[in-house]
């Protein structure tokens, strides 16, 4: 077995009293898709913004391709490879798609060739290039989403934080975000995805990790 | 210098009789600004609104300055509601700067329009209730100041009982704090923030007509109070009455002591190198607590 | 490339137009071009970053004393003089957006605190004698390039120089990255952080270009007029104006600033021409109007309502 991307080891987060986040550990490893399940407020988003930068967990140590990432701020992370989206989808409104992707492409601030270019093709492998020019809040949820995943895609992500991604979509639409999910796992890319659809994730997933009231209570 | 010691003990009172005035007005502006979130760069004005209501109640009916508090703060208040229902409400969901340039427009709007109909010709109005001077050894206290001061101070207090103690007060913290969460336990969120607004922004027909015999009147003074209004809260902490109080003594004293010691206006900047200086080491205020 | 082609081309047209217009309309030709100047600068920060400055008087005063002081004190050259101005101007904005965002508190706060320091520089001026204190300073007319003084034409040349140098920086950086950076940031700033921008330092960024930008205008304008007073250089009117020049042109666009001076600059002159001083206030009534008319019905602006009804007319 080669070495694990991610290693979370031991964190842990509160906030005020309340233990959100308790001694969590698991690997994650490179071309997986590993799940992360568990009912309505087991900590499975605060463990993703804990990983993804945003919170700076109490105890624990995360290591992302051998080095320690314990609570380097997100965009440091975005810049080693690590990509998210988000359980409220959050695209940037009031700019085109294609724009969306392209702040994706240049965010990281590394030498990339024709931004446009590598930006359309991204949007080619979501699906959403025939909507380049529209503004990103005109385009319905489940575009949307994949624009999310386009962005994340753009900065360069090895490894993709999936919040809920498929959280109100029909089951068409899911069917179709699976098949994006799993081609990118073809192309090498890793991802940690949060859901609450079972089918979608117990089919995709390699490995799952289940969660309740901030623990891990299984694994597998 | 011993002639400037000799003055401190004036120049401090003065301060802190500055500094109820700033307490009262920064009260209502903690109460919209610090619990409601809500940017309201008119604040001052609805105080010069007051100013020249009681000023048209004095000059043209011949009421004396207090005695107008009874039309002056329900007309303050009733400005509050038509304000925040056709200008606030509309944008609470909207980007914040939204609120900013609306507020400002209005008071654009408010200032020259006193300007206009009143010149900028400055007035004040005498009480003949509280015209007296008193005098304790070496310091001279106007009544009126004094009695502004007391009003202040328990106008702070009865606030921040209000807020923490009554059941409207709690369903205003909690319509603030979580709107979806005081939806579900039967808040009216909507009226609670109309509710909260026009206590906040009312508050200023009440300050009015206490001032009104000590301070000047001129289209442009309550605006001045809006900037030091914002920064008393900073330092009072967002949404601390008691803060609001304190801060606002503390300025007012600064204020005062610095006027001793510096010619012309350079004490006002001490006011603004106290705002930037909290906002560098402790822009949680002096009471720490809610993130900004 | 087409945008700064049309750029040039509208330069070239209204080069042209200066020759033809009256003594009056050229100074209202000057004052349009420095205040679209100003308000463009001011629109990096607030239209492409989205944090409201109320206090860019701060930077225009910076750069007109910082320029007016080295040049009547130490008989440093105007042109040296701009060039120190927009370096202040930017280490200012640097240094205020760093000592309010690295804290990342809300955008209300760079508003308070920018009319804060501005108020404060308005004051510590007017009671500085070697500054001219509240009487201001005056620079003896001595014409001339190497001292940025010249005839009414001359000046509408220059004032168009200097649109044309803010509007090309303005375009170069929403080319870049960090046109890209300050945009994310007004759209989303966890999504920003989540795709590798630094939030922050963009921030800081953003209120240093913004600064030094808007430095240039005060320079330019104490040689025009020949005389600068804390009133006219660090008052919240010319905040206002930067503000409000940018709001009722349209934020969201590159050039909508230019075009709200253009329509406001010329609209206030005749309005205060009309009016005496007990009606002063009337323009600045219609301000307040126009502002919140704007923000209720027309967020996007002059140049947004101008690109809806060319759109429209195409279909």
């Amino acid at each position: 077995m080669s070495a694990p991307l991610l290693q979370v080891l031991g964190v842990s987060h509160s906030f005020g009293g309340l233990r959100a986040v308790s001694d969590v550990s698991f690997d994650l490893y490179g071309h997986e898709i590993l799940g992360l399940i568990g009912p309505n407020g087991a900590g499975k988003t605060t463990l993703f913004d804990v990983i993804s930068g945003f919170l700076r967990p109490k105890e624990g140590i995360i290591t992302f391709e051998g080095g320690d990432i314990t609570g380097e701020p997100p965009h440091r992370l975005a810049r080693r490879g690590i990509g998210r989206t988000f359980q409220i989808v959050s695209p940037f409104p009031d700019i085109s798609v294609l724009e969306n992707v392209v702040t994706g492409v240049v965010g990281p601030n590394r030498r990339v060739g024709n931004v446009h270019k590598v930006a359309l093709a991204v949007l080619e492998r979501v699906k959403l290039d025939h909507r380049a020019s529209m503004l990103a809040r005109h385009l319905p949820l489940p575009e949307k989403k994949r624009l999310e995943l386009a962005r994340a895609l753009g900065s360069g992500a090895r490894l993709l934080l999936l919040d809920e991604v498929m959280a109100g979509l029909t089951p068409t639409e899911i069917d179709e975000i699976m098949t994006i999910l799993s081609n990118l796992r073809k192309d090498g890319i890793s991802l940690l995805i949060v859901e609450h659809v079972m089918r979608a994730i117990m089919s995709l997933s390699d490995r799952v990790v289940v969660m309740a009231r901030g623990k891990v209570i299984a694994e597998g | 210098m011993p002639e400037l010691l000799s003055l401190l003990p004036q120049a401090f009172i003065d301060g802190l009789l500055l500094g109820a005035v700033y307490a009262i007005v920064a009260a209502g502006l903690t109460l919209t600004f610090g619990v409601l979130r809500i940017i309201n760069f008119a604040h001052g004005d609805f105080l010069t609104v007051g100013l020249y209501l009681t000023y048209i109640g004095a000059t043209s009916f011949g009421f004396d300055p207090y005695v107008c508090l009874v039309f002056v703060l329900p007309l303050v208040a009733l400005a509050a509601a038509f304000t925040y229902k056709v200008l606030i409400a509309p944008t609470l969901l909207d980007p914040e700067h939204n609120q900013v340039v609306v507020t400002l427009g209005l008071s654009l709007i408010l200032q020259n329009l006193i300007l206009t109909l009143f010149t900028a010709d400055v007035h004040t109005i005498p009480s003949r209730i509280a015209a007296r001077t008193l005098r304790f050894d070496d310091i001279f206290v106007q009544t009126a100041a004094l009695g502004a001061s007391i009003v202040s101070i328990i106008v702070c207090l009865a606030l921040f009982w209000f807020l923490r103690a009554t059941e409207l007060g709690r369903r205003i913290r909690a319509a603030a704090q979580d709107h979806e969460a005081a939806l579900m336990c039967g808040v009216d969120v909507n009226r609670m923030y109309l509710i909260a607004f026009c206590i906040g922004s009312g508050s200023l027909g009440l300050v009015a007509p206490l001032i009104a015999p000590f301070n000047y009147i001129s289209p442009g003074v309550g605006s001045n109070f809006t900037l030091t209004a914002f920064i008393v809260v900073v330092l009072g902490s967002l949404g601390n009455l008691v803060g609001a109080l304190v801060g606002g003594f503390i300025i007012g004293v600064v204020e005062a002591v610095a006027g001793l010691t510096t010619v012309g206006s350079i004490n006002l900047i001490v006011t603004y190198a106290i705002f930037v200086l909290i906002l560098l080491f402790k822009p949680e205020g002096l009471f720490g607590g809610r993130r900004l | 490339m087409k945008l700064v082609c049309n750029l040039l081309i509208g330069a070239i047209v209204a080069g042209g137009i200066v020759t033809v217009l009256p003594v009056y309309g050229q100074h209202i030709f000057i004052l349009v071009a420095l205040y679209g100047s100003l308000a463009l600068a001011w629109n990096v920060l607030g239209g492409m970053t989205g944090q409201i400055s109320l206090g860019h008087a701060i930077f225009v005063g910076a750069g007109a004393y910082v320029a007016t002081a080295l040049y009547l004190q130490l008989g440093v050259n105007p042109w040296i003089g701009f060039v120190c101005a927009t370096l202040v101007g930017g280490a200012l904005g640097g240094s205020l957006g760093y000592i309010v965002f690295r804290r990342q508190l809300s955008g209300v706060f760079f508003a308070l605190v920018t009319l804060a320091i501005a108020e404060m520089a308005r004051h510590a001026v007017s009671n500085i004698s070697g500054l001219g204190a509240a009487n201001g300073l005056a620079i003896p007319p001595q014409h001339g390039l190497a001292n940025f003084q010249f005839s009414k034409t001359g000046f509408c040349y220059a004032a168009l120089a200097l649109l044309l140098v803010v509007s090309l920086a303005v375009i170069a950086i929403q080319r870049s990255r960090l046109g890209y950076v300050f945009r994310s940031i007004r759209e989303n700033e966890r999504a920003a952080a989540a795709v590798g921008i630094d939030v922050i330092q963009g921030k800081v960024i953003a209120a240093a270009l913004s600064g030094a930008l808007a430095a240039l205008t005060g320079p330019f304008y104490a040689n025009y007029v020949l005389f600068i007073d804390p009133e006219s250089m660090l008052g919240i009117p010319l905040s206002i104006d930067a503000l409000l020049f940018a709001f009722v042109g349209g934020l969201g666009s590159l050039f909508g600033p230019l075009l709200g001076a253009a329509v406001l600059v010329p609209l206030t002159e005749l309005l205060r021409g009309l009016f005496s001083s007990r009606f002063a206030g009337i323009h600045l009534i219609a301000y307040g109007v126009v502002l919140i008319v704007v923000i209720r019905v027309a967020p996007q602006g002059l140049w947004g309502l101008m690109a809806d009804l060319i759109a429209r007319r195409a279909k």
